[in-house]
């Protein structure tokens, strides 16, 4: 004999009858901003100004986790996806603490259409771009004046987009790829390590899944540095260059002269 | 967008899927969880939020043709948890059925029993069963609200549970 409350049934029960329209005192814009945010991952997951370490490779002329000497430069900026970069650089090294911006309203897939959206601009860049070519935004940074790119590539099926800005002392710095994967903007975990973009493809392509972490969000490489034309984290493998970059994003990167073309392979 | 391929959408894990369940499915939501709570806007809001962040938690498992009954399942389940967290929540009458179940009965869809039984009341029935049994509404405000009085609202009640037994035992429970 089993006890079973008529209020539970009812759970199978859709009112398509009677109260299906009411007026409602909520504030429905904000709830739908506040949820698309939360799961967007620039609220409750970004824990502002949390520092994140970069390695340098040994070429490089900078080290790691400077902290002992005073700042020599310091800056902050926002680029214009919304992050918000503090940056530090110090006789032996630099700290870059950021936070993600609004990269998934950016770039959205619509009906199967890529749509780039930034202020004015409203371009379909489905057809202009692939995984060799990109699609180069530039714009004047309003906090340093300097000229940011994003960029953007790929399909319908795996796209992905960078804003970069230049950091004074540092170099280049990309922030926001979009794992396409499961269509969200990425947010920083500061409590991960820093992943770039092409760690994210080379694990799929070798292990066939995303890279899993915890709470079950994949890996998304969210930042990546310039310094004086080199990529400067020690992540990165002895063959990126030709294995792990995409295509597109080298391309973009070249032909804004990010990176010095010498010293490719 | 179809719900086929909303789903889909939000199966993928695409927040323009998220953005276009809360616009369809909002006033739902929101008008559900209200209507439940009685209270303060900024708690509507609240549950409202919690709804559809728990659909966004719980993509993977939304299907085509149960997503409304889904939100409607979580926003009810939410409100009637606040209620109890603030003692605040009412018993309703007669609330347990005692069943046994038959072999026959394991299969049946409690959804189509719930709407056949519902069906055969008549509307201004029907709607007291659901402000009751679906929204919590207690029977003397439901009463008040239809501008029934007491007594025929705890009869027409009474009528919708036999109903709801009839259609149980026709499934093969034994109430």
């Amino acid at each position: 004999m089993t006890e079973i409350k008529i209020s539970q049934l009812m759970d199978n029960y859709t009112d398509n009858e009677f109260f299906i329209d009411e007026e409602s005192e909520v504030n429905m814009d904000k709830i739908k901003e506040n949820v698309i945010e939360n799961v967007s991952g620039k609220k409750t997951k970004i824990k502002p100004a949390a520092k994140i370490m970069i390695a340098v490779a040994a070429a490089a002329a900078l080290a790691v986790g400077a902290t002992a000497a005073a700042a020599v430069i310091s800056g902050q900026l926002s680029d214009a996806s919304g992050s918000i970069y503090n940056y530090e650089v110090h006789e032996d090294g630099y700290n870059i603490s950021a936070t993600a911006g609004n990269q998934a309203d950016i770039l959205t897939l619509e009906d199967g259409r890529l749509i780039f959206r930034l202020g004015d601009n409203t371009t379909d860049v489905t057809d202009l771009i692939d995984n060799q070519t990109p699609y180069i935004y530039a714009y004047t940074n309003a906090d340093t004046g300097r000229k940011s790119y994003i960029v953007l590539g790929g399909t319908p099926e795996e796209y992905c987009m960078v804003d970069f800005s230049y950091l004074d002392g540092i170099g280049w710095s990309g922030y926001g790829c979009m794992d396409s994967i499961d269509g969200n903007a990425v947010s920083a975990d500061v409590e991960e390590d820093v992943v770039r973009i092409s760690f994210r493809k080379s694990y799929v392509r070798e292990n066939g899944e995303v890279h899993p972490v915890e709470g079950g969000w994949p890996y998304h490489s969210h930042f990546i540095v310039f310094s004086d034309g080199q990529v400067t984290s020690t992540d990165v493998p002895d063959n990126w260059r030709d294995e792990c970059m995409d295509a597109w994003l080298l391309n973009a990167m070249l032909s804004v002269d990010m990176i010095d073309p010498a010293l490719l392979p | 967008m179809s719900e086929e391929e909303l789903i889909a959408s939000l199966h993928k894990g695409e927040t323009a899927a998220l953005e276009e369940l809360i616009r369809r499915y909002i006033r739902y939501v929101s008008s559900i969880v209200g209507r439940i709570v009685r209270g303060s806007a900024e708690d509507c809001e609240e549950l409202t939020y919690d709804v559809f962040t728990a659909a966004w938690e719980n993509r993977s498992i939304l299907q085509e043709g149960k997503l409304k009954s889904w939100l409607g399942t979580v926003a009810r389940n939410k409100a009637f948890n606040l209620l109890k967290t603030r003692h605040e929540s009412l018993p309703l009458e007669e609330d347990i059925i005692v069943l046994d179940r038959t072999e026959e009965s394991e299969n049946v869809d409690t959804a189509l029993l719930i709407e056949k039984a519902l069906s055969q009341l008549e509307t201004k029935q029907r709607e007291l069963f659901v402000r009751h049994y679906y929204y919590g509404q207690t029977l003397c405000e439901a009463a008040k609200e239809m501008e029934l009085n007491l007594s025929t609202a705890k009869t027409w009640l009474c009528r919708g549970r036999e109903k709801l037994k009839d259609i149980l035992e026709k499934e093969g429970y034994t109430v």
